[in-house]
């Protein structure tokens, strides 16, 4: 099995080789092609991976942190796939490819291993929050990739036509929609799974809390067309910032905050602030 | 008076436009934001600086921050989500979500077509908000959180809050059962990088020196034996040729089947082979003094100069991991039990509007559980505040857009 994931982490980092020379080769001879079909080969063989892992466990293969970052990836390509279909920017085919790379190398540093289940984890819910939040989180890392590309076209001496900036705005607005729906979902159904196993659908802790700052963070966004001066630049900027709380809360709250309890590292760096 | 007034501060139409631009400005779409922005920033304290009884905590392991912890406390910094300052935020994006909720259903009345819509998926989605503000402030209020300890046949008619005190229950539970269900050895973590891999060792016992080597246990693969006392080379080799995870066996006919695909009883068929050594036998698990001879294939009959034995890892019962825990409840009122269920995490007993939930257990007291308690009557607003939001997000990303894309 971990074969076919060391092949796809393979077919990823042809598809980001080839998507990079498009980017910077002025005559454009089909990398740009090639590069999609080499990620959809990605994502077919991630697909492939996830399923064979979830037939061997018996269980969807959502429970721990390898097994998410294989999701995030599949995630990533998956939805650039998608979004290729309606808006034509190889550029975000080339950060998509490089999220895929990243996230899969950084996978391969955890077991693989199968673990048994804990009692709270063996739940329905399980799936339906992690593959909802999954499917926010990655199209939250696409508009952080085509909020970065905006703000780099936006500059006063870039030579980028308006049309492309503009697709960039839209596909950055597109996928912070599309990530916020299921963000919203995935938290949700977090609140619901929270209450039938422990009895409270909130309870302040840092993960959910994190959950909702990058919630209120991209609802601010989406209000920023309604707001005088909020649009363009600062919007992207706002996307940025809510792609960095999803970060914090996909990874820091695991890394970070929990060696909070031995308040070492953040906090004492926080407290020593003041 | 003179219509013109040198000084506006005392014209009653100025002191009405600037209340009018006041409010103008408190229920702008920027206040609120920046008020949810504010509820975001004081949400990152919270999971950045000790909370409640975390305080305790931090200053045993930091004494000398003392000082600043009482200068964070005196601002409400560590206890930031049951901090009045936090509840006013929220009592704001309230009104706030009022507001905003009583302009969208102007909105949706005053437009038509895709603008309609729009206007109604937001509408739902701002209600959603305030509806599940609503379910929160209405835990808060009547809602009720506590614990409850039994020992197997212990009954209990009250439960002990969170936060200190009791509330007696108008019925009595009792623990008829417990249970702890442990993951068997054979539900350890599998590596899957080696498909052929089966939980367990093949060990070897040498007859001379009692030398003990273990093999994995790697089915249909031929692996070189290594010498007693772990030398390089004993010129012999040891297969495994099968497993089965419940051995059956016609002792008439040897003909080998499996009972079921449960690890009830763990077999393996191993083959050595080298030299003059040649054998072919099945090792239990469960029964290590058990060998069964398995087909052979040539004459040779030299046995090995060492024992067999398939073993399973065993695990101390404080490092088995919990697979489940099970506490059978019995409700009793007015003297008679109106209800009796085996509840579980995650799927808990509810009764006269409490719920209780398997909470924990002591591994040095099998017959003792503990239970969680929760009486929330703000849940089922919640829950509908969380299907309309659900909803409202989904005509606002998904309705209108293909709708707009349609026409």
């Amino acid at each position: 099995m971990d074969a076919i994931l060391n092949a796809c982490l393979a077919t990823a980092l042809l598809s980001l080789v080839l998507s990079t020379v498009d980017l910077c080769c002025r005559q454009r001879r089909g990398f740009g092609m090639a590069a999609l079909v080499v990620l959809a080969v990605t994502a077919v063989g991630l697909s492939v991976y996830i399923g064979a892992r979830w037939a061997a466990a018996g269980r969807p293969p959502f429970s721990n942190m390898f097994e998410s970052l294989v999701l995030f990836a599949w995630t990533v390509a998956v939805l650039l796939l998608v979004l290729r279909i309606r808006i034509r920017l190889n550029m975000l085919s080339t950060a998509a490819a490089l999220l895929t790379v990243v996230t899969l190398a950084y996978a391969s540093t955890f077991t693989s291993e199968i673990r048994p289940l804990m009692p709270a984890l063996q739940s329905n819910w399980l799936t339906f929050h992690v593959f909802s939040c999954f499917l926010g989180y990655g199209a939250f890392a696409l508009s952080f990739a085509a909020a970065i590309a905006f703000l780099v076209a936006a500059r006063s001496n870039s030579r980028v036509s308006e049309a492309v900036r503009s697709g960039l705005e839209v596909a950055t607005a597109q996928t912070v929609s599309f990530g916020f729906l299921f963000l919203s979902i995935g938290i949700v159904t977090g609140a619901v799974w929270a209450n039938s196993a422990w009895g409270t659908y909130w309870s302040w802790d840092p993960k959910e809390t994190w959950s909702l700052i990058t919630w209120i963070v991209y609802a601010v966004y989406l209000h920023c067309r309604f707001m005088r001066g909020w649009q363009g630049k600062t919007a992207a900027w706002i996307a940025i910032v809510g792609f960095l709380c999803v970060l914090f809360t996909y990874l820091g709250v695991n890394f970070l905050l929990t060696g909070l309890h031995s308040y070492a590292g953040l906090v004492s760096g926080v407290l020593n602030l003041s | 008076m003179s219509s013109v007034s040198g000084n506006t501060t005392d014209n009653p139409a100025s002191r009405g436009s600037r209340s009018a631009c006041v409010y103008r400005t408190v229920t702008s779409l920027k206040c609120a934001m920046g008020v949810v922005l504010l509820i975001a920033v004081a949400c990152i304290a919270g999971t950045l600086l000790p909370q409640g009884r975390q305080v305790e905590e931090y200053l045993a392991a930091n004494p000398d921050a003392a000082g600043r912890m009482r200068v964070l406390d005196a601002v409400g910094l560590t206890h930031v989500y049951d901090a009045l300052w936090f509840k006013g935020l929220l009592g704001f994006l309230g009104v706030s979500l009022l507001i905003c909720t009583t302009r969208r259903y102007r909105a949706v009345r005053r437009s038509s077509g895709r603008r309609r819509i729009r206007a109604a998926g937001s509408l739902i989605t701002h209600i959603s908000m305030l509806i599940i503000l609503v379910g929160a402030v209405v835990r808060g209020v009547v809602g009720q959180k506590g614990f409850m300890s039994l020992h197997e046949g212990e009954r209990a008619s009250s439960i002990e809050l969170a936060g200190g005190g009791g509330v007696a229950l108008p019925f009595s539970v009792r623990l008829v059962d417990f249970d702890v269900e442990f993951y068997s050895e054979t539900d350890a973590p599998r590596d899957v990088s080696v498909s052929n891999r089966v939980p367990g060792y093949v060990v070897l016992a040498w007859r001379q020196n009692e030398h003990v080597t273990r093999l994995p246990v790697l089915v249909g693969e031929w692996q070189a034996i290594p010498g007693s006392q772990g030398s390089a080379v004993s010129g012999l080799e040891l297969q495994v040729r099968q497993y089965v995870p419940d051995f059956l066996a016609d002792m008439t006919t040897g003909e080998v089947t499996r009972r079921s695909d449960q690890p009830n009883n763990p077999a393996i068929q191993v083959s050595v082979r080298g030299g003059s050594v040649g054998i072919d036998q099945w090792l239990f698990a469960r029964f290590p003094r058990f060998k069964m001879h398995g087909k052979h294939e040539d004459a040779v009959t030299d046995e090995p100069p060492f024992l067999l034995y398939y073993e399973l890892p065993h695990k101390p019962v404080e490092q088995r991991q919990v697979k489940d825990w099970r506490s059978t409840l019995e409700v009793v009122q007015d003297g008679q039990v109106v209800l009796e269920k085996t509840i579980e995490v995650n799927d808990p007993l509810r009764y006269a509007g409490y719920t209780f939930f398997q909470s924990g257990y002591n591994p040095n007291d099998p017959t003792w559980t503990s239970l969680q308690v929760v009486k929330d009557p703000g849940v089922p607003v919640v829950y509908t505040g969380f299907i309309l939001m659900v909803i409202g997000l989904c005509v606002l990303f998904c309705v209108e857009p293909l709708l707009d894309r349609a026409s």
